[in-house]
């Protein structure tokens, strides 16, 4: 097995090399460049056409690609554009956000779908069940940002004025805060986009839960158990639960890679800033170093999302191995 | 008296023999009935259906429904007279409604086809054949898959020079196809191993005939099923895509371009109709397609059938 | 089965159809037909912009309408009470910048380019010299800057004690090392232009060859308060306008160390060019959450006094949510404006807890016909006139597009009455005095225009209702702008004017152009200047009004290529040493305003006021221009809070 993983970090390297020139070749044929946003009647042509010039933005694609992955196996990933700083500063300054805002809205996707996945498959065919299977599907039919908008009118201080209005962290408590209070405000600013992120993972594994429950309640083992007289609760906590939640466990790497991805629009909304917003911000200042090095970012947790799901499936059902 | 048995038999076996399986309407009729939601669904949606299509064809060809008229912008269903009055531009919501509603199925519907069909070849090739092709093909997939499609999506819609539907239509393809892919060749991975797929490849019958008499009615309950639900994603994502501006261009409207009136306070509270209808239909759309689909994806897996 | 089904289709459809003409109005009220001009709304006479030319009028019409919108919203907000002293709780002033972007948070002048920064810095730093209301060098900043009598050196002399923020004494020579920074062959910012005359400083080149260890040009006196600045020619009339001549100045005791350590390249990496900068003005930055908010703190040895407040946190607010925000009281004054599009919710919403205060904003659109190409020649590029004799060379399809518009409705519509549409090519927010109140802009007329194509011989319409070109063949013209919220609204309307008047305008490409799409074809390249003949941008104008940054003949934003021996006598006049003479300008500007009228190069598009939200517990925000207020941070010295908290909207 461990060579299957050895194999498939492997293969992962051409791919990712395949992704970045495409993102590359992309990027360089955008109207447009990192100097665009300067247009300013006193800044003569020639000056930015000096400026490309020092930039080395004239030179053609494949040269900048190779100076490119060049710089990135020596540790350089370039510099901004639009923030005049190495890129890894950029990244750095927004990465915890990201990931905060992620972990935080996984734990939240847990926390809400699995008592409501075990509920939904324990009483299915009941009014409780209709009932959250209704509350999937409208979460579902609710494109993520109606749901984001709804939730800023609804919880911010324009509406109930339970969670503040966007941002990370209030300026003022982390001046003059202790480490615990910042935290917690840094969990207050986070907690609406994360509901909002979470709400749509929180569907998938209800449904995956509710069916899995749903397939143990009538299988073998299980008549076997009751036949014996092994009491409901023994039956469902020992055998149908912990059989349902593996598959569910097996989930939590495309949960990641979903969550990371799906962070984009939550963020723009939230006025979060992560690094969603610094996507968004760098293709609009055309600041493709910072740009092409997030993609790929995301991409490799993409992939390591999926590596993720198929080996802890591997090791929880030995019904499944990779071939 | 043994004449009798016999002739009884044979007659059984007869029946047996020439009886075919219910077919897949039967069963998703049977389904229906018992799912109160899914049956009230199906009908909700192609009512919906047959009246924006409907509602669209007879509004282009009679009147401009996408003229500004800024005059006339904001106005109220009082003021207007008319049953969902104006948005910001002037253009009177109603008529709108239906174009923007045909334009985004017409998206998701050519979406999901295409994909489909991509994912039905590419699949169904994988799946079959086996070995090194399959290999080779899910290799693609995989690099494929782990592009960040949102991204992406973006960065190719900053690109263009024109953002036309097609261009729209092809970046959400390009994205969506993979699961299909992945889904058809799990499904014909099972199918081939089972043994009615080998009693014909040892009985020498050409690969294609196979292929499309024999595999892939088989997999048709799995595919249609998934088809509607992934109608209900392309939905969602063009909406989505749309609501952030990076969607069709000024003058195609579709439900996520009308949902853009809901990120302004002054439309939130006091204009609900510039938004609020299309919400509502982006709503009942979506989840009446799940409902149905959730009815035929039960059909497509008989350990969930209603027996 | 089947028939029935075959009935429930057929009814529905039925059901839709009927839906759908129910839900629709009478076809009649919305379709334009372009064969019968329709006259639109008045033309015009309302504001006292009409037609009417023997009347002589003292202001200028449409500044009439201007100022009354400006009353709406005073320049001065004051909200009485007693203030809250240093010291006090809740003696925070709370800022919302409105933006859609992060702030990069480089807070160094030299390396700044991000505008979200560049206010940010004001309320650290400023120029060392002060404006006066007209833009011009004042009396009351750190320093008094005076001109030689052939303008070719600039004197500053310090006239107060000026302490950097960690105590420091502030002298001339941390201006110099500015310069040093900027004039250094590797700077990598893009403040190395004419504009602030640095090429022509005696000794630059020597010191961006490396020949020089200091630039020979500026003399520093001994006690380093005084400093001249040596050109190799002589100044032209825009020096004497603020942002022209660079006066920000880098503390080199700060920063030098750092340029040692990383190189003049890379200045910008490190944290002392950003969230431990330095500077000498009113607030001091003490906390900064990167891209989203910085908290500022009272600077105690400010030359002009210590604000009234405390601390002063500045945050970057979504537009959409910033007057929610404001009617929630979760902050007190808006640095940066409103913009106009959300201005109806402070109307619909109508809080109590906050006001507004105006200014005449600096944001001004054209709309450019392109009448010239760029020609290369040894120099650079030339406009010259088209060579197609495309229609648009006609003057008066350029004076009946021009007449065409109804901005009023625009104005009134998509910007909420916050404009009016323009009186003249010159703007109230730079050039007020210079306006002629005779030369009066491109108001609406439909007749007018009607009337002029008719004189000039475009009588002949074709099959589709348009108007023929001169010879008899159909004529029509590509139209290109791009893609913002403003034109989404607009341009249907432009386009169903101009067809009102039989000519036939069409969107090149079909649909709006994405910006960077729409920069480089149009602004920053000729490649559609052979097919799109007409296009709006817009610029925000700096303090100088003078025209040869936006129409000269060799400048990419001549975006009309206009070009004329009389159009460049012109320009030439109003940059020339002889400008330096106010009447010699006046005079210059006066026929600048003819000329661009008479020759309808570009129609300008609107005069408008920004405004700003003050909440009730922000004691004063006074935006008129006196000299020593012109720039935020010398205003926020005066902001005192008469509340500890903010007041909160009670509707």
């Amino acid at each position: 097995m461990y060579k299957t993983i050895l194999r498939r970090f492997l293969v992962l390297i051409p791919q990712l090399f395949l992704i970045s020139v495409v993102m590359f070749v992309l990027a360089v044929n955008m109207p447009g460049d990192a100097l665009s946003g300067m247009l300013d009647p006193n800044l003569p042509l020639a000056t930015i056409e000096q400026m490309r010039e020092d930039m080395g933005l004239n030179l053609p694609w494949y040269q900048r690609y190779i100076n490119w992955v060049g710089g990135m196996l020596v540790g350089d990933f370039g510099r901004s554009t639009a923030h005049m700083q190495p890129v890894l500063d950029v990244i750095g300054e927004r990465i915890w956000n990201t990931f905060s805002l992620g972990v935080y809205s996984l734990f939240l996707t847990y926390l809400i779908a699995i008592p409501l996945g075990v509920l939904a498959g324990k009483h299915s065919g009941t009014a409780l069940d209709k009932a959250i299977i209704t509350y999937a599907f409208v979460a579902l039919a609710m494109p993520t940002l109606v749901l984001g908008i709804v939730m800023i009118f609804l919880f911010s201080p324009i509406g109930l004025g339970w969670f503040p209005l966007g941002g990370s962290v209030s300026a003022v408590v982390l001046s003059t805060g202790t480490p615990f209070e910042i935290f917690l405000n840094q969990l207050h600013h986070r907690t609406l986009p994360a509901i909002s992120l979470s709400l749509v993972s929180t569907i998938t594994i209800i449904f995956m839960l509710r069916a899995n429950v749903i397939d143990r309640k009538a299988s073998d083992y299980v008549t076997l158990a009751r036949s014996k007289g092994v009491p409901s609760r023994t039956i469902f906590g020992k055998h149908i639960l912990r059989n349902s939640l593996v598959p569910v466990a097996s989930h939590i790497g495309l949960a990641i890679a979903f969550t990371f991805g799906g962070a984009v629009f939550i963020e723009m909304i939230f006025s979060y800033p992560g690094m969603g917003t610094l996507f968004l911000d760098s293709i609009n200042r055309r600041d493709f170093p910072v740009a092409n090095v997030i993609v790929m970012f995301f991409a490799f947790l993409t992939a390591l999302g999926v590596l993720l799901s198929d080996i802890i499936l591997t090791i929880v059902d030995p019904r499944i191995r990779i071939r | 008296m043994e004449q009798n048995t016999i002739s009884l038999e044979n007659k059984g076996l007869e029946m047996a023999l020439s009886t075919k399986p219910p077919s897949l309407f039967v069963l998703f009729w049977r389904e229906l009935k018992h799912d109160a939601f899914a049956f009230i669904s199906l009908f909700v949606l192609i009512f919906v259906i047959v009246a924006v299509y409907a509602g669209a064809f007879f509004l282009t060809s009679t009147r401009d429904v996408m003229s500004n008229n800024l005059i006339n912008q904001n106005q109220s269903p009082q003021d207007s007279g008319s049953l969902l009055g104006t948005d910001s531009n002037g253009r009177y919501v109603a008529p709108l409604l239906f174009v923007a509603a045909r334009n985004s199925l017409n998206i998701s519907f050519a979406v999901t086809g295409i994909s489909f069909i991509i994912g039905l070849v590419v699949g169904v090739t994988s799946g079959f054949y086996g070995g090194k092709i399959d290999n080779t093909i899910m290799r693609i997939v995989d690099t494929w898959t782990m592009i960040p499609a949102l991204m992406f999506i973006i960065a190719m819609i900053s690109i263009a020079d024109q953002r036309t539907v097609g261009l729209f239509i092809l970046f959400l393809t390009m994205f969506t196809w993979m699961a299909r892919t992945r889904l058809v060749r799990a499904a014909a991975l099972q199918n081939c191993n089972m043994d009615y797929i080998n009693a014909s490849k040892t009985l020498g019958t050409r690969n294609s005939v196979i292929i499309f008499r024999e595999m892939l009615p088989n997999l048709v309950d799995i595919v249609v099923a998934n088809f509607v639900l992934s109608l209900a994603a392309s939905i969602g994502m063009e909406t989505g895509l749309s609501l952030l501006g990076f969607g069709l261009g000024m003058e195609v409207p579709s439900l996520g371009t009308m949902l853009q009136a809901a990120l302004q306070p002054v439309n939130l509270q006091f204009r609900w109709w510039t938004w609020a209808p299309a919400l509502i239909l982006v709503v009942i759309i979506m989840l009446c397609i799940n409902f149905v689909g959730n009815a035929l994806q039960r059909v497509a897996d008989p350990k969930q059938r209603y027996q | 089965m089947k028939k029935h089904r075959f009935l429930t289709i057929l009814a529905m459809l039925a059901v839709s159809i009927f839906i759908a003409a129910c839900a629709a109005p009478a076809v009649d009220e919305v379709a334009v037909d372009p064969v019968d001009p329709v006259v639109g709304g008045g033309n015009g006479d309302d504001n006292g912009v009409g037609p009417d030319e023997t009347v002589v009028h003292s202001i200028h019409p449409a500044l009439v309408v201007l100022d009354q919108i400006s009353l709406r919203y005073p320049q001065a907000v004051n909200n009485p009470g007693p203030i809250l002293q240093p010291g006090d709780t809740g003696n925070i002033i709370r800022a919302a910048q409105p933006t859609t972007t992060t702030f990069p948070g480089i807070f160094e002048r030299t390396m700044q380019s991000e505008a979200q920064d560049g206010t940010i810095l004001d309320l650290n730093t400023s120029a060392i010299v002060s404006l006066t209301p007209e833009f011009t060098w004042g009396t009351q900043g750190i320093a008094l800057i005076s001109f030689a009598p052939d303008y070719t050196w600039v004197q500053l002399d310090m006239q107060y004690d000026v302490y950097w923020h960690d105590g420091t004494p502030f002298t001339l020579d941390d201006l110099v090392f500015a310069y040093e920074i900027i004039t250094h062959p590797d700077y990598t910012g893009i403040r190395f232009v004419p504009a602030h005359f640095f090429p022509i400083i005696v000794g630059v080149d020597e010191w961006r060859d490396g020949t020089a260890d200091h630039i020979s040009g500026l003399v520093l006196s001994n006690n380093n308060r005084t400093l001249r600045i040596y050109y190799t020619e002589p100044l032209p009339p825009g020096a004497q306008f603020g942002g022209s001549i660079w006066l920000q100045p880098t503390p080199r005791h700060w920063l030098e160390p750092v340029i040692e350590e990383l190189g003049v390249a890379n200045l910008a990496d490190h944290a002392r060019a950003r969230h431990e900068a330095v500077g000498f003005g009113p607030w001091i930055i003490d906390t900064v959450v990167p891209g989203e908010s910085v908290l500022f703190r009272a600077n105690d040895n400010y030359h002009r006094g210590r604000p009234l407040a405390d601390y002063l946190l500045f945050e970057g607010v979504h537009f959409d949510l910033v007057l929610s925000a404001m009617r929630e009281g979760l902050f007190d004054v808006t640095i940066g404006f409103v913009p106009a599009a959300n201005y109806e919710e402070h109307v619909l919403f109508n809080a109590n807890n906050y006001t507004m205060a105006s200014w005449v904003g600096p944001g001004q659109g054209f709309m450019y016909f392109r009448t010239g190409t760029m020609v290369p020649d040894e120099y650079g590029s030339l406009a010259t006139p088209r060579d197609d004799n495309h229609p648009i060379q006609n003057l008066a399809i350029r004076r009946a597009l021009s007449h065409a518009m109804d901005q009023e409705l625009k104005a009134i519509t998509i910007q909420n009455g916050l404009s009016t549409p323009a009186g003249n090519i010159l703007n109230p927010f730079n050039a007020r005095q210079h306006i002629d109140p005779n030369v009066l802009g491109f108001f609406f007329d439909l007749d007018l225009a009607n009337s002029i194509l008719d004189e000039a011989g475009f009588t002949e319409r074709g099959p589709d209702g348009y108007r023929l070109n001169l010879d008899g063949s159909p004529m029509y013209f590509n139209f290109a702008a791009n893609d913002n919220s403003f034109n989404q609204q607009a341009v249907p309307t432009y386009l169903q004017n101009w067809s009102n008047i039989g000519l036939d305008v069409r969107l090149y490409t079909g649909d709006l152009i994405e910006w960077n799409t729409f920069l480089d074809n149009v602004l920053l390249s000729d490649n559609w200047s052979e097919t799109v003949h007409i296009f709006i941008s817009n610029w925000s104008l700096g303090f100088n009004p003078a025209p040869h940054g936006l129409w000269g003949s060799r400048v990419p934003f001549n975006l009309s290529r206009h070009t004329s021996p009389t159009f460049d006598a012109i320009l030439d006049d109003i940059a020339s040493q002889d400008a330096w003479n106010p009447e010699f300008l006046s005079d210059a500007y006066y026929r600048w305003q003819v000329y661009m009228y008479e020759n309808a190069v570009a129609a300008p598009m609107f005069w408008g006021v920004q405004i700003f939200a003050v909440n009730h517990r922000l004691q004063g925000y006074d935006l008129t221009r006196v000299e020593g207020r012109i720039n935020i941070p010398e205003q926020t010295i005066f902001w005192g809070l008469t509340a500890p908290v903010a007041y909160v909207n009670t509707n």
